[in-house]
């Protein structure tokens, strides 16, 4: 029997920022790290290549693989520790993103989810602009 | 020149942002968007061609159903007078590509000047844009600021909250 890599929940607060928004933040955090990033819908399965190409509006979950050859490695073998380190899943909700890896002490994962902290966390303009005001 | 039809689209679109008092002037606008397309297409000439080579107002209207937050973003831009080259870069950005490098100079009364560069993470474009006007000093107000271990990082750009 094959041990299959577990898998970390990271939860960051994401307070007064809509879900997609989140999600795009974790998109290019994550494609910083991995430039040839394959982006998979985590509902539907389908694949981008690039950001301009995701529809945040109607997508609650993304997986990121580090590049093709590790897509292809998950489809075919799955969870098995040869993709660790791999691939990251990003699920995004109202008020918080949640960012799920295998090893959250990995380089990557942790300047992954150190970046976005600080993103989402204070990063990120809160500010109300009022119409009322500006006009 | 924009249909009737998409005027009509842009018109509700400033509404439901809760722009219009500040976007009033539909002309002005829609002049501005087509500026600023035609700046796109003119600094994406060098883009990966898998990456947007071209942004018409009709594209961003269209956009604005699957990810309003980069049309929200862009249009208030518009707002704060923004000019296109920056807008330009902005969309740039909002589609994928990485803020490289921003270098703003400014001496009260006297001058301003902003340039970005932005490049294409999974290629080795570089972009650069840059400008005199003072208003462009607004896209900081977008920009997301991060930190990636003890590295600064500007990360894309987001709309304001409007109430």
């Amino acid at each position: 029997m094959t041990d299959l890599i577990g898998g970390v929940d990271v939860v960051l607060e994401a307070a007064d920022m809509d879900p997609q928004e989140a999600l795009v933040a974790g998109v290019r955090q994550v494609r910083s790290e991995w430039p040839h990033a394959v982006i998979q819908d985590g509902d539907s399965g389908r694949l981008f290549v690039g950001l301009w190409q995701i529809p945040f509006s109607s997508i609650r979950e993304l997986m990121l693989f580090r590049d093709s050859d590790a897509f292809s490695s998950w489809s075919e073998h799955g969870a098995v520790p040869s993709n660790a380190h791999s691939m990251v899943h990003l699920i995004a909700v109202a008020g918080a993103l949640t960012v799920v890896v295998d090893d959250d002490r990995d380089v990557t994962a942790a300047r992954i989810i150190g970046s976005l902290r600080s993103l989402l966390g204070v990063g990120i303009s809160r500010a109300h602009w009022s119409m009322q005001e500006a006009a | 020149m924009i249909t009737p039809q998409d005027r009509d689209r842009l018109r509700v679109i400033v509404a439901d942002m809760h722009l219009e008092r500040v976007l009033s002037d539909l002309n002005y606008l829609v002049g501005r968007l087509e500026e600023f397309s035609e700046a796109y297409r003119l600094k994406a000439a060098t883009v990966p061609r898998d990456f947007p080579q071209t942004v018409s107002v009709t594209d961003v209207l269209d956009d604005y159903g699957a990810n309003a937050f980069r049309v929200k973003a862009l249009l208030q831009a518009t707002a704060y007078k923004c000019s296109p080259e920056m807008l330009a870069m902005m969309w740039m950005v909002e589609l994928g590509a990485d803020i490289a490098e921003v270098r703003m100079s400014y001496r009260i009364r006297d001058e301003f000047s902003l340039s970005v560069t932005v490049c294409i993470g999974y290629s080795s474009n570089a972009i650069s844009f840059s400008s005199s006007e003072i208003w462009d000093a607004a896209i900081l107000r977008f920009v997301g600021i991060a930190k990636a271990g003890d590295a600064p990082l500007f990360e894309g750009f987001y709309p304001m909250r409007i109430a």
